[in-house]
């Protein structure tokens, strides 16, 4: 029964978080109705302009999508550095074979002309 | 990790690699279709001879038991990969003419196959997951490959969008339940859950770990009240990725159920069964009704695709429902591996029947195409009414016996499982409506006056002919018939052996 209460408390805390941020944002935010630069997000920054719903181009998300590939990548090869000493050989050759099918996505990425920017 | 468990694995290193064979031959060689079919067409050959070599080996468990390779995960390998094989076939005649590249979508195709793969032999929550992901991801892709087509990006958003969703509610169950018992092996799982009274009530974390889980299943499989992204996603996808995702993900899902379910969380099946029995029925009967009222071929299939999931729904029914030990438990199992196959077979037939048809671009999936079939192309036509009548479970079809099977162990089980037995033969009864409706269609209008020839290509009839030959042979052959029973038979003991014994 009390792992019931468990969970009712955690809904309850998560829900209760939703409306606390919010509130908390609401009250602490400086609403000054005169003065229009105290209400922009850089208050001391230069004028935005534009809008905020402004379309991307399609492009950057496959940069994004490749840039994630090889950040993922360097993750990996930082730990697998650590421990070059015990792996040696073996390590060398599965390091060969991860870097070898990501150069492979990216040499596709590249012949079908994905990093030619239009 | 050693050599032997290399070995054992060696069919889905196989598969990944000769994704990559094609990414490669397409980066030297581009735009030649007839070289990454010829080399998927082969390699999947190669493959499914490499499954069968592996699996005559014994059944042991690799990499520190997170993955097995016993019968049943060889008769789901095999299964997936002739799914792959007649989708890779019955393809080009439906891309070509639409200017749609052959490599990207066999390299896709493989790499989803390859997640099937994954999860057919998974013994652990995280590579169940990781094989989930894989398998799912690439669907994505291959629903809004047709990406000038609206209906294909609709189609293709909504299935990632609902497929995205069900994936994190699933995760988030697997998390509970590892919380639960300390362990991702199943193994361990399936130990931990022993131990617990079962005369009492579970504790809610568990029970909570439970619903997500089978929530998050029930969108896979597309069962009722989870299916809402089936019909657009079938419908708007190009037809042999249609065909593909009517069965390979499903198939997939119910493998992992086989894993999951019937293995992990067998010791506390009397908590799961009496929802699986309930989403059973309506799934059958609701996916039969609406099927009644669609003029879309792709659509009434995709209804009817979610009235199959509840039919092989009933086989895991009738293990769950049945006591321990008994012989139902296994006839239930033995019963969803049987219907699998002969599902994926007829299935894939019909709707390769339909990309044929749409082999000009610019015809639809409408009912209509069908008029007068019987008189433009009568193959076309008796073929699409054996896979009709199949459907529709019609002996001497292989969709006979796979209802036969199912519901024969629904009945064996008894108690309320027996009631889902007569819900199914009374579906099946409703469903011979709609499907012969389209025989109706074929065979007694007239063609449209606009109407062409329909032109076919030889990979198509060699595709067509695979999945003709096995919805009558499975029914008719009595050496067929039994082969498949006694592979189903051995895969499905290795679940029970192992849940007997702890």
């Amino acid at each position: 029964m009390t792992g019931l209460w468990y969970i009712l408390g955690f809904a309850f805390a998560g829900i209760s978080f939703v409306f606390l941020t919010i509130g908390v944002s609401w009250l602490l935010s400086h609403r000054h109705k005169g003065d229009r630069h105290k209400g922009l997000p850089y208050e001391s920054g230069i004028d935005t302009y534009g809008d905020t719903w402004g379309r991307f181009g399609l492009s950057f998300y496959i940069y994004a999508l490749l840039f994630v590939a090889f950040d993922i990548e360097v993750i990996f090869i930082y730990l697998w550095a650590l421990v070059f000493r015990d792996v040696l050989v073996g390590g060398l050759v599965s390091m060969a074979i991860f870097v070898g099918i990501l150069l492979l996505g990216l040499g596709y990425a590249w012949r079908k002309g994905v990093l030619t920017w239009r | 990790m050693t050599e032997t468990d290399l070995v054992a694995i060696s069919p889905l290193i196989f598969v990944i690699a000769l994704a990559m064979l094609i990414i490669v031959a397409d980066i030297i060689w581009p735009d030649r279709d007839d070289i990454s079919t010829g080399l998927t067409v082969a390699g999947l050959l190669v493959g499914a001879g490499l499954t069968v070599l592996v699996a005559q080996s014994e059944a042991r468990e690799i990499f520190a038991g997170a993955y097995v390779v016993d019968p049943l995960t060889s008769f789901l390998d095999v299964l997936f990969l002739a799914i792959a094989l007649v989708t890779v076939l019955v393809a080009p005649d439906y891309l070509r003419p639409r200017g749609l590249p052959m490599a990207e979508f066999t390299a896709t195709l493989l790499f989803a196959i390859s997640g099937a793969m994954l999860i057919s032999g998974s013994r652990d929550l995280l590579v169940l997951f990781l094989g989930l992901e894989l398998l799912v991801l690439p669907g994505y892709m291959l629903a809004g490959y047709a990406k000038r087509d609206g209906y294909s990006t609709e189609g293709a958003i909504k299935y990632f969008l609902l497929g995205s969703f069900s994936s994190a509610i699933f995760l988030f169950g697997l998390a509970l339940t590892w919380g639960f018992t300390g362990t991702t092996r199943i193994r361990e799982v399936a130990a931990s859950l022993a131990q617990l009274d079962t005369a009492s009530a579970l504790a809610p974390a568990l029970l909570m770990g439970l619903a997500l889980l089978t929530t998050g299943v029930a969108f896979k499989i597309a069962a009722v009240p989870f299916h809402y992204w089936t019909p657009d996603a079938y419908q708007g996808s190009p037809t042999p990725v249609t065909g593909y995702l009517s069965v390979g993900p499903k198939v997939a899902a119910f493998a992992l159920i086989l894993r999951l379910f019937v293995e992990a969380l067998a010791p506390i099946k009397a908590d799961w069964t009496p929802v699986v029995i309930v989403l059973a029925a309506i799934t059958m009967t609701l996916g039969n009704l609406v099927a009644l009222t669609q003029d879309n071929v792709k659509r009434m299939l995709a209804y009817s695709s979610i009235a199959h999931t509840g039919y092989i729904m009933v086989g895991l029914a009738a293990y769950a429902g049945a006591p321990v030990g008994s012989e139902a438990e296994r006839a239930g199992l033995e019963g969803l591996l049987f219907y699998s196959v002969a599902y994926a077979f007829m299935n894939l037939g019909a709707f390769a029947i339909v990309s044929a048809l749409q082999h000009r671009r610019g015809v639809t999936s409408q009912i209509e195409t069908f008029a007068g079939l019987g008189r433009r192309a009568p193959w076309a036509a008796i073929l699409m009414t054996l896979f009709l009548l199949s459907l529709t479970g019609i002996p001497p079809t292989a969709g006979f016996f796979a209802k036969a099977y199912v519901v024969l162990a629904a009945v064996q089980a008894g108690g309320w499982v027996s009631v889902l037995a007569v819900i199914a033969v009374l579906n099946a009864a409703a469903a011979a409506f709609y499907y012969l409706r389209v025989v109706v269609f074929m065979f007694m209008r007239d063609p449209p006056e606009t109407a062409r020839p329909v032109l076919t290509g030889t990979m198509m009839r060699a595709g067509l002919a695979i999945t003709a030959v096995m919805t009558i042979f499975i029914g008719l052959v009595p050496p067929v018939t039994s082969g498949v029973i006694e592979f189903a038979r051995v895969a499905a003991e290795v679940l029970l052996v192992r849940t007997a014994g702890g």
